[in-house]
């Protein structure tokens, strides 16, 4: 059974007389205790999905159409005060900063003692600090960060509270933006390593969202590939990035330079990102796909689905139609 | 044989303003060591990766090497000059021996000045080309050499109207109108989008190539410095632990923490399932790093020895050559201990 | 260009800066009676003849004010350009070249800073004569101080910028990054500060002539403000009308100039 789905999801950024498609036409399907890699350049509108998925976009500057079912409840149509409940409790947020959200003057243990009052304002304070200390044990805190401020927390502890903070109330869905990016190779890897680890004991469902399409392929099960807004390729991890059909994704790992065997040319893209406020008549990635036929000019994709799941949205896919890189 | 880059016994240590590392008004002041002490010897026309996360003082090696830092002790000698002299000697020419990329090209260029500014302005200050028609046909040529075609079209753009792919281009196009012996490029496709890197990482290593650029490559990213390196130098606080021919140390490593930071270090290859190595600990930061290896506290194979004295660099072949104890007892074999194998 | 439309204080900063530009430029025109002129009526009260009254002397006062805007918007600008061109030139060396320079300018500036510029301008003008062209060069030499500061912290956040080390490592002379980037670059907070400047200069142009020390040969609203006084009782509208235009134009400078650094300034910018 799925827990999130999204279906047709749009999302348009209205600055003056412009019109940016940020989110175009994205369904996909997330099953529970799955966990789904979302990759793209900037301006790919991965950021932009997960915003929705939180409704946390502008409201003034953001039009959003589609449906985001979570645990079967359809998520844009709540009022305010009900997804207020669903936050956190349900559905959790790590983001690049999020330490940025915490006061600098205050000691971390007490924030979060203070936020888990929030929620559960009947816990005695002692409860309260157990269940910090235990989150902390998750993540692999030691217990004296309890007692630190923000500023003497070096990069990877200050996400790794970001995460504990993110699983005090048992999440369904965790969603991760960039959660690992700004830190060193080790670090990072020690942290997803936990992730892992930790979506597994606890039974969460997993969001990644990354530039990094190594991370992916290392640390999630599906992976969702987007481009100027639309999702291009769509299935198992091992599907996708061992055998790529559209020719974006084929571009952008030919473009990965390989740490065994020969040391090959890698393959570069040609081209720059489209405009979003002026998206193309037919499919997005035409202008820079060396396959492209006058078809894929002028009418845009549908997107296809095959065996496990996986979607492509190209005009040529299936049995690869003679495209070869 | 004359070096390119000739480095010997570098250190750049930055005074902590106000912080004393002991008690008292009278305790030395905190000193964060960002180079302990580099010795490197690169050739003409060779292309040398510089490896190390965040605070292991590779950029600030490359800044030294450029002059935008002062070395607080030791030498750099650039295309055979002791670039003190130098610099005091002949500022321009200086200037024309080495060049630099820098990571962030949003920022590499003032706001207000159009790309045909930027370009002609670095031929006026160093007079090349005897006419304006001469050097517009130099910053043509350049620009389409780069890649962006057709050349006129970006000349009078400002650099907020163009993506970080092609200012790093032009960035890079300025450096290399200058025909500079040695090229430091720090990071310079870490802020790129994925697509555009590629490209950009071809261009720069086919530049230094064709015109016989001494490059040195600073990057957190094993793979980019695989795929654009000859030489490989690996850094942890300050210090190069591990040297050598790019695949031989990237695919053999000898020193713990080169060990470490390759299998950490994910690849997109979905199947391949690499044994990683556990390392304790967050990256200390540079300052009062003790007696001995400064990696001793985080390493998975640390002896008595490793706390007490720092390791001497050992050659395990001619080429390639790491900084670490149990080297030097693999290789002593005298030493009873001598059958710990690290691999 | 549309947030200059959008921040109303600018808009009516602009507006009435328009409004006193346009009668100091007219002012032959628009004057009722010569204001050196000593007409027979003293103190009048205000109405059809005179139309915001005369002074003890039987000098019009509206034809004053309207000759006197002249010489309080030369005062103003001058000196505050005199003070932007010292505060932006010796505040960018200091934050630009940094080390020892940066160490014996702040202390220069320490020192200005310390004195009290009201009473050394006293003591110029006694010493040298009350001229015009004294007391904006003294008042400019008094107040660059706060420019100064200004491009010092613009000049080394400048510093550290990317595209600054990038013209070093080019080769480009260091006085020549300071004239080419750093000033161009990091200017807008004193533009700000000195439209502001305008009205501080103005005010104390008015000041030193409502004590009596300002240029005799010209007339200032300070000066009559000053000359007003002693017929408070039974003359109110020499000192009032005199007063509310320095009030005017102040304030007027000051919308500008606040207006001004809230649209060139990003931090305040992102706020709104």
């Amino acid at each position: 059974m799925s827990l999130l789905s999204i279906k047709n999801a749009n999302v348009i950024y209205k600055v003056k007389d412009t019109e940016i498609h940020a989110v175009n036409d994205v369904s996909f399907e997330v099953e529970q205790q799955d966990s789904v890699g979302i990759v793209g350049e900037s301006g790919s509108g991965k950021s932009t999905l997960a915003m929705m998925i939180l409704r946390l976009l502008p409201k003034d500057t953001s039009v959003t159409e589609g449906e985001i079912e979570f645990d079967d409840r359809e998520l844009l149509k709540m009022t305010e005060e009900e997804f207020d409940k669903l936050r956190w409790t349900e559905l959790a947020a790590v983001f690049q900063k999020s330490m940025n959200a915490l006061s600098p003057v205050h000691r971390i243990g007490h924030q979060m003692m203070n936020i888990y009052k929030v929620h559960c304002p009947n816990v005695s304070k002692l409860e309260t600090k157990k269940r910090v200390l235990e989150l902390f044990r998750m993540v692999n805190l030691p217990e004296r960060v309890f007692h630190l401020y923000q500023h003497e927390l070096s990069g990877g502890m200050m996400q790794r509270v970001s995460i504990a903070l993110s699983l005090m109330f048992n999440p369904k869905l965790i969603i991760m933006d960039e959660a690992t990016t700004a830190l060193d190779v080790i670090t990072e890897s020690q942290i997803l390593e936990e992730i892992m680890k930790l979506q597994k004991e606890l039974k969460l469902t997993r969001l990644m969202i990354t530039h990094d399409m190594s991370i992916v392929a290392n640390t999630c099960r599906k992976v969702a590939v987007m481009y100027a807004g639309c999702l291009l390729e769509y299935g198992l991890v091992t599907d996708v990035i061992a055998s790529p059909r559209h020719p974006y994704t084929i571009g952008l790992l030919k473009s990965f330079p390989n740490f065994k065997g020969e040391r090959a040319e890698i393959y570069s893209m040609d081209g720059n990102l489209p405009d979003l406020s002026r998206l193309p008549e037919g499919c997005v990635f035409a202008p820079r796909c060396p396959y492209a036929q006058k078809k894929c000019f002028t009418c845009p994709p549908q997107t296809v689905t095959y065996e496990n799941g996986r979607q492509v949205m190209c005009h040529f896919e299936g049995g690869n139609n003679g495209i070869q890189y | 044989m004359e070096y390119s880059i000739k480095v010997t016994r570098l250190y750049k240590h930055f005074m902590q303003r106000g912080k004393r590392s002991g008690q008292g008004l009278f305790a030395p002041k905190k000193t964060v060591k960002a180079v302990d002490g580099i010795n490197l010897f690169v050739k003409p026309g060779e292309i040398i990766g510089i490896i190390g996360e965040s605070g292991c003082g590779k950029s600030t090696f490359g800044k030294l090497l450029i002059k935008l830092e002062d070395a607080s002790k030791g030498e750099i000698w650039l295309d055979g000059r002791e670039i003190g002299e130098f610099y005091k000697n002949d500022r321009l020419l200086f200037r024309r021996t080495v060049q630099m990329v820098f990571q962030n090209p949003f920022d590499t260029f003032d706001p207000r000045f159009t790309i045909r500014k930027i370009l002609t302005e670095t031929l006026d200050i160093h007079r090349i080309g005897e006419t304006e028609q001469e050097k517009l046909e130099l910053v043509l040529k350049g620009l389409n050499e780069v890649g962006l075609c057709p050349a006129e079209e970006y000349l009078d753009r400002y650099p907020h109207e163009l993506s970080g792919g092609q200012l790093q281009r032009i960035s890079i196009l300025r450096a290399m109108l200058l025909k500079p012996k040695v090229l430091i490029s720090d990071e310079p496709v870490s802020m790129l989008d994925v697509s555009v890197r590629a490209d950009v990482l071809k261009m720069l290593k086919r530049l230094a190539r064709e015109n016989g650029t001494t490059l040195l490559f600073i990057s957190h990213d094993i793979n980019t410095v695989r795929y654009i390196s000859d030489r490989v130098a690996v850094m942890y606080l300050g210090r190069i632990v591990e040297e050598g021919i790019a695949d031989e140390v990237l695919h053999n490593p000898q020193h713990p923490y080169t060990k470490a930071l390759i299998s950490n270090c994910s690849s997109i290859d979905v199947f391949e399932k690499r044994e990683k190595i556990q390392v304790d600990g967050e990256p200390p930061s540079p300052i009062d790093n003790g007696p001995g290896c400064y990696f001793a506290p985080r390493c998975f194979c640390a002896y008595e020895l490793c706390n007490e004295t720092y390791p001497e660099t050992v050659y395990i072949n001619e080429t390639h050559c790491a900084a670490c104890h149990r080297i030097h007892r693999m290789t002593d074999e005298k030493d009873p201990q001598g059958e710990i194998h690290l691999s | 260009m549309s947030r200059l439309k959008d921040n109303k204080q600018l808009r009516n900063g602009i507006i009435f800066l328009t409004v006193i530009l346009f009668v100091a430029a007219a002012a032959p025109l628009l004057a009722t009676h010569d204001p050196f002129k000593l007409n027979e009526d003293i103190l009048a009260a205000p109405g059809s003849k005179y139309l915001l009254g005369s002074d003890g002397l039987g000098r019009d006062v509206f034809s004053g004010i309207i000759y006197g805007a002249r010489t309080s918007i030369m005062v103003g600008v001058i000196a505050a350009v005199i003070s932007a061109v010292i505060g932006v030139v010796i505040g960018g060396i200091a934050g630009f070249f940094g080390g020892k320079t940066d160490l014996v300018i702040s202390e220069i500036i320490n020192i200005f800073l310390m004195l009290p510029s009201f009473f050394l301008i006293l003591i110029v003008v006694a010493l040298f004569g009350s001229n015009l062209f004294n007391m904006m060069i003294i008042i400019g030499l008094t107040t660059w101080t706060s420019n100064a500061k200004l491009m010092r912290a613009q000049a080394l956040s400048l510093r550290e910028r990317t595209f600054i080390k990038a013209q070093m490592t080019l080769g480009k002379s260091r006085g020549r990054i300071l004239i080419e980037h750093i000033i161009p670059n990091g200017i807008f907070p004193i533009i700000a500060n000195t439209t502001m400047n305008i009205s501080q200069a103005i005010l104390l142009e008015s000041s030193l002539s409502f004590l009596g020390l300002g240029d005799p040969n010209l007339i200032s609203w300070g000066q009559m403000v000053y000359q007003g006084k002693s017929y408070l009782v039974n003359g109110w509208w020499v000192s009032t009308f005199s007063g509310l235009a320095i009030v005017i134009t102040v304030l007027a400078f000051y919308l500008i100039g606040d207006g001004l650094n809230n649209v060139l300034n990003p931090k305040l910018r992102a706020k709104k």
